[in-house]
């Protein structure tokens, strides 16, 4: 039953492309199939820009303080839907795959640069994808490159070569789009039951993993990366002291928190700052990597430390933490962050002091932030001109 | 075919502002990718290459020619049901993977990659199939019983 194969002269791109058989292959798939993709892309690129833009802001950019999870919102987004292009990338290049061997590759000149673009536009959707999934699984080693610049630049590089894509391509979609449905091939999955099955790797992929970030969905999302009920008191950690070599420093006796405004440097004591008027809210914190859980704050007001100080409400507000060598040591609070009253320098999580690897003896957590920006393990406070 | 319809002047447009605002969008990206030096070019351009011809190389033909050996032998109105089922499969399980392999956990961390990951990708393929069972199950019925073949058509 199993026949010789043909020689192998018969390997000739041009004769290679015809051992595909599906039936199923048409621009009206492929059209159904990109503009899915395109939209998926979309959200990925506007979410990523936005957490982008909020931790490196542009002179133009503003992001308010309210809706308190509404960073949670866009990162949870953004990661979902990058697990979603997963079953619709593979699709899409299953669709035009005989296309890659046609000959002679390159017809003219246009056609070259068209091919190049192509080429450009599968290898970086491939690279977002993966590195996307490793990052959110923490397993750096295969990359080797910074994971967040990368992924960055290649997200301009992606999202510029489908808009050429889509470009060269508007009249085919356009066709494709507005033709009337051709009957299904006989022989296995019809065009809808493709479009089904992918629906079902996304439902499937998403229900595995999106508990991350929806809490009630934690117990059967069986493959998510974190869990928002698991770590010290009940929450995740992304660093924990050890990882940012900061335990000997957090739990000096002699610790004092450094508050500098247009008045002068306050030195506060961990017993001083408990002895402060007292604060709680319930905020989330948010991972870029996606996760994110709503807890319990107890703590100082930042805009009552800077009022101590005598700074203004309108002021920027820098946080230093006693960690060292890390990118994400000093953050800056924008005014709007910097004047919510549930800006807190939290001493405690859910009634109990912090836990060393949520940042004792006390850490920022502020409204609609990411979490590497809610610094742990606070050094210095100070009020900028 | 004869001549082809001609674009209006606003498709032209379209298309040209597409392409145009495209280039710019890449070019940026790319002056990135080359300038930035934290990310590290010949890591970078080695990943790239990996996960392009590896892709297209390796993963899709090996799931192209998976896809047509294991339904090979199934009836006719089987066989799409299966195909869905090892799309979901193949895909479910690229995410799957380095959970798998467990890399990114951190004995420091328990709350970095805390799930049993192992059953966990077992349990959610017991669910696919299943779910693939029923619905074979319910054809297989549906077929059986069906005097107006039409009816399967859907």
């Amino acid at each position: 039953m199993v026949r010789l194969p043909e020689p192998l002269t018969r390997l000739h791109p041009a004769r290679l492309s015809r051992l595909f058989t599906s039936r199923l292959r048409s621009p009206q798939l492929t059209s159904r199939l990109g503009t899915l993709l395109g939209a998926a892309v979309a959200v990925c690129f506007l979410t990523g820009y936005v957490s982008h833009a909020i931790q490196h802001p542009p002179a133009w950019f503003y992001w308010p303080s309210r809706p308190v999870g509404l960073y949670r919102v866009t990162q949870g987004l953004h990661v979902a839907t990058g697990l979603a292009i997963v079953p619709l990338l593979a699709a899409k290049l299953w669709s035009v795959y005989p296309k890659l061997f046609r000959w002679p590759p390159f017809r003219d000149a246009v056609h070259a640069i068209e091919r190049i673009s192509l080429l450009l536009l599968v290898a970086a959707a491939l690279f977002q994808v993966t590195t996307g999934i490793l990052n959110i699984a923490l397993w750096y080693s295969p990359m080797s490159f910074f994971f967040t610049t990368a992924h960055y630049w290649t997200a301009w590089i992606l999202v510029g070569s489908l808009l050429a894509h889509i470009g060269v391509k508007l009249p085919i979609i356009r066709r494709a789009l507005s033709a009337p449905a051709r009957t299904a091939p006989a022989d296995g999955l019809s065009r809808r039951g493709l479009l089904a099955a992918v629906g079902a790797a996304v439902a499937a992929i998403t229900v595995a993993t999106v508990g991350q970030t929806l809490r009630p969905l934690a117990g059967i999302s069986l493959l998510g990366p974190r869990d928002p009920r698991v770590g010290p008191q009940g929450l995740p950690v992304n660093r924990s002291a050890a990882a940012a070599g900061v335990t000997a420093a957090a739990t000096d006796p002699g610790y004092h928190l450094e508050v500098t405004g247009p008045q002068g440097t306050l030195r506060l004591s961990l017993a001083q700052l408990a002895a402060m008027p007292q604060y709680t809210a319930a905020l989330p914190i948010t991972c870029v990597e996606g996760w994110s859980a709503t807890a319990a704050w107890t703590g100082v007001r930042i805009r009552d430390l800077v009022t101590a100080v005598g700074g203004r409400d309108g002021a920027h507000v820098r946080v230093t933490s006693l960690e060292q060598h890390s990118p994400y040591r000093i953050s800056t609070l924008a005014p709007p962050h910097a004047a919510d009253p549930l800006t807190l320098l939290a001493l405690q999580l859910r009634g109990q002091p912090l836990a060393l690897d949520h940042g004792y003896p006390c850490r920022l957590i502020a409204p609609n932030r990411p979490g590497v920006l809610q610094t742990k393990w606070v050094a210095r406070i100070e009020v900028l001109p | 075919m004869t001549a082809r319809p001609t674009a209006s002047p606003a498709t032209t447009w379209a298309r040209r502002l597409l392409v145009a605002v495209g280039v710019l969008a890449a070019g940026y990206g790319l002056i990135g990718v080359l300038t930035d030096p934290s990310v590290s070019l010949p890591n970078y351009a080695r990943y790239a290459a990996t996960v392009l011809l590896g892709h297209d190389l390796l993963v899709l033909p090996a799931a192209i020619a998976v896809g047509a050996v294991l339904t090979r032998w199934l009836p006719r109105w089987a066989r799409p049901v299966v195909q869905g089922a090892l799309l979901v499969t193949a895909a479910l399980t690229v995410v799957a993977i380095p959970l798998l392999l467990g890399h990114g956990r951190r004995p420091d961390d328990p709350s970095a990659l805390p799930r049993d990951y192992h059953r966990g990708y077992l349990v959610c393929l017991a669910v696919i199939w299943l779910v693939t069972a029923a619905v074979l199950a319910l054809r297989a019925r549906r077929r059986a019983t069906a005097t107006d073949p039409g009816e399967e058509e859907r």
